[in-house]
């Protein structure tokens, strides 16, 4: 490299001005508490990726529903398909209705005379069994109509003949089709085949496509998993926010006032926490019966304990530091100091403890679907559809439990990965935990 | 010492009895009743009820109940053809401990050496693989798991059988590794943790110092303090247990306690409920007390404290 000294003249070096003032003045904008947390939560590509994933499931799970023209409970009826002989024998009686509704006397009379004539016998001999020669003359010629019919006119009489009677078009429950996507369906992916037959063919229904089948009632699954994914998702922030206002009360009251009510308070904790989740949480739901709210408030009166420990040991803590020893000589009520001085002190923990119970209580309530304590049906959560799919599991419908059970493994996968990430920014102490 | 652990002993009884307290009340307000058969009239329910002694007042009934779990009794089940609750838990238990027990060693196992492994080895592939598995193991629901262990091991590969079968060892295996592998991920995930923790220590620092081998250093100083503070994890690991035995158990067919809980609460068959709910109180807070005892042997800071809270 060759270096132009000529260039480098001394006119290029300046002193820099001295002023005390720029010395103190900082160039990096001052970051708030939050503020760096987020920066640092976005370097955390998993946790990006998580919010991300969250936000278009719970996006998914809103509208999927709505715009699914079936509703969750709602069984989809197929109209029957009819084999060959069906629809001749359909299309026979067909002609015959329609003839025997529509002719007069006079063409009976016709019928009558041409059916003996052609068969060389006299008319009149025969004049006692008129009725039954007309429809036998009728039937025959039905049949030969109906024999020489292709299939496409044998549909047309079909569609006719339930129109002209007026009778209900066969169906029955489209249950357990296999899902089909379009798109999909080329790569032989979710292409509506089982057992090596076109499921959508056999039952002619070609035209739809249902995304994720329909499960053994003839429900739509797409509809269902989302819907399900809504109900798990809100039970999963309903617990999570019972969770965090009795811990929080109970963990700020143990914490704050100390001394023989912490002992209480922490001994009661340390009793309910010698006894197994799954006992209390059984006898709850058992008492309130199992519902939407009753799951969730037994999730979140079971999980709140470690909420409650870690807002009482942050605030064991703080309560000595001198801005609380300022704000009690201003005069401030407890209540007010925990409220307006402790807690928001506290608010990084309380969200990371927070961020984890959701998907905690996602997991409980598919444990407590699974032993037999879920929604009532025709409601549907992840929890009730992987047990309703794992019921249907061997009998060569595994769809059914796999795309509920994908959805809840990639909806818990998300939520526990932003809220590690979410700890390692707001608690940047506790990373590599 | 003696001290230490008459107290928590103490404590671990006071705790039992208020938890059968609490059971035994919290089960008077369930609904339902366990005569509810049609062909019951309303005469034959009162005797029914009179000769399971439900028309006494509530205190009576609790000190009945309280002076007989005390001699080991649990009441009869109502509904299993009146046997006492008792043999139905001691006849179901070696089933739970065999399978729970397998599972137990092979996580504490695998999750020990899969964290040692990641830690030793940082930001390698076996660590990016550990770290994997922990967030999978608290992602996966565990009977997601032993259904997806069993479509594909057992109904496609067809290599184990998929429901459990007495007297047939291969039939162990998938519900053992159904049952392990959340105990894996948190056993491997703080082990991970509480090593890396040490390596940062000043005696680490010090023994490498004076010029130990790398072996040595891991060996001697690194992972056998580390095993200490993850005795804890057996705690946590129970939960796991007794949470992951009813699910797996009701997959795979095992008669355990589990399944005998789950048949209980659907039947209200309140006996065999409140039995096996402190059944399983009384495992976990033994094994509270056994954690909390060790680690007092262990870590003279603890005895001094005053116990270690999890």
């Amino acid at each position: 490299m060759t270096f132009n000294k000529k260039k480098l003249t001394k006119e290029l070096f300046e002193f820099a001005p001295v002023d005390a003032t720029l010395k103190e003045k900082i160039n990096k904008p001052s970051l708030s508490f939050w503020k760096d947390a987020w920066l640092r939560l976005k370097e955390n590509k998993a946790a990006v990726l998580s919010i991300w994933i969250i936000i278009l499931l719970t996006i998914i799970a809103i509208i999927g529903p709505i715009i699914s023209p079936y509703t969750y409970k709602e069984t989809i009826y197929i109209d029957k398909q009819f084999t060959l002989e069906e629809k001749q024998d359909l299309a026979k009686e067909y002609i015959m209705v329609q003839i025997i509704d529509e002719i007069t006397d006079e063409e009976k009379e016709t019928i009558f005379k041409k059916y003996w004539e052609d068969k060389g016998r006299d008319p009149e001999t025969k004049r006692k069994q008129f009725d039954r020669t007309v429809e036998k003359a009728i039937k025959e010629n039905a049949h030969d109509k109906v024999i020489s019919a292709d299939e496409n006119e044998l549909d047309q009489m079909l569609v006719e003949y339930f129109k002209y009677t007026g009778k209900e078009w066969p169906r029955s429950p489209g249950n357990t089709i296999p899902p089909r996507v379009p798109g999909l369906e080329k790569l032989g992916l979710f292409d509506g085949v089982r057992d090596g037959i076109n499921v959508y063919q056999d039952l002619g229904i070609e035209d739809k496509y249902f995304w994720f089948g329909t499960d053994e009632l003839g429900r739509d699954l797409f509809t269902r998993v989302w819907y399900g994914t809504r109900i798990s998702i809100f039970i999963g922030l309903l617990a999570a926010v019972i969770d965090l206002l009795v811990g929080v009360t109970y963990g700020s009251c143990a914490g704050y006032f100390g001394g023989k009510v912490d002992i209480v308070l922490m001994r009661i904790i340390e009793v309910i926490w010698s006894i197994p989740v799954l006992v209390i949480v059984t006898i709850l739901i058992l008492i309130l019966e199992p519902g939407l709210m009753s799951i969730a408030l037994a999730i979140g009166l079971t999980g709140w304990m470690s909420m409650a420990r870690i807002v009482r040991a942050q605030i064991l803590k703080l309560k000595n530091q001198e801005f609380v020893l300022a704000a009690r000589t201003l005069g401030t009520s407890s209540s007010r100091l925990i409220m307006k001085h402790l807690i928001p002190n506290v608010m990084g923990q309380i969200i990371i403890v927070t961020t984890f119970s959701v998907p905690n209580a996602i997991f409980y309530e598919a444990f407590l679907a699974f032993i037999g304590l879920g929604l009532p049906a025709p409601q549907a959560s992840l929890g009730v559809l992987i047990n309703e799919g794992y019921q249907l599991l061997r009998a060569g419908y595994p769809y059914l439990m796999i795309i509920p059970s994908t959805v809840i493994c990639l909806l818990m996968l998300a939520l526990n990965l932003f809220a590690n990430g979410l700890r390692d920014a707001l608690d940047p102490k506790l990373r590599n935990k | 010492m003696i001290k230490y652990i008459l107290e928590r002993i103490m404590i671990g009884i006071v705790t039992m009895i208020l938890i059968i307290t609490i059971n035994f009340f919290l089960l008077q307000l369930l609904p339902g009743s366990p005569f509810n058969s049609e062909k019951l009239t309303t005469e034959q329910i009162e005797m029914l009820n009179e000769a399971y002694g439900f028309n006494d007042p509530l205190p009576v009934q609790y000190v009945r109940y309280l002076s007989k779990i005390v001699q080991g009794d649990f009441g009869i089940s109502i509904i299993n053809t009146n046997i006492p609750v008792a043999d139905l838990i001691y006849g179901k238990l070696p089933h739970t401990i065999k399978v729970g027990g397998l599972a137990l060693l092979i996580g504490a196992v695998i999750g020990l050496f899969l964290g040692s492994v990641a830690a030793l080895n940082r930001n390698s592939f076996w660590d990016y693989f550990t770290i994997t598995v922990a967030i999978l193991g608290v992602s996966i629901p565990g009977f997601v798991f032993g259904a997806v262990l069993q479509l594909f091991f057992g109904l496609k590969l067809d290599l184990v059988p998929i429901i459990y079968k007495i007297g047939d060892p291969r039939s162990f295996i998938l519900p053992a590794v159904a049952l392990a592998y959340p105990i894996i991920a948190s056993t491997a995930r703080y082990m991970r943790t509480e090593l890396v923790e040490i390596f940062n220590s000043d005696y680490i620092l010090l023994a490498r110092a004076k010029g130990l081998t790398r072996r040595a250093v891991v060996y001697k100083h690194a992972i056998r303090n580390a095993l200490i503070p993850v005795i804890t994890v057996l705690g946590p690991a129970t939960i796991v247990l007794i949470g992951g035995s009813t699910v797996i158990e009701r997959i795979f067919g095992i008669p355990g306690i589990g399944n005998l809980m789950v048949d209980g609460i659907n039947t209200r068959d309140h006996f065999v409920i409140l039995g096996c709910a402190i059944f399983y109180s009384l495992l976990f807070i033994v094994i509270l007390l056994i954690i909390d005892v060790i680690y007092g042997v262990i870590d003279p800071r603890i005895r001094v404290s005053g116990g270690m809270k999890n």
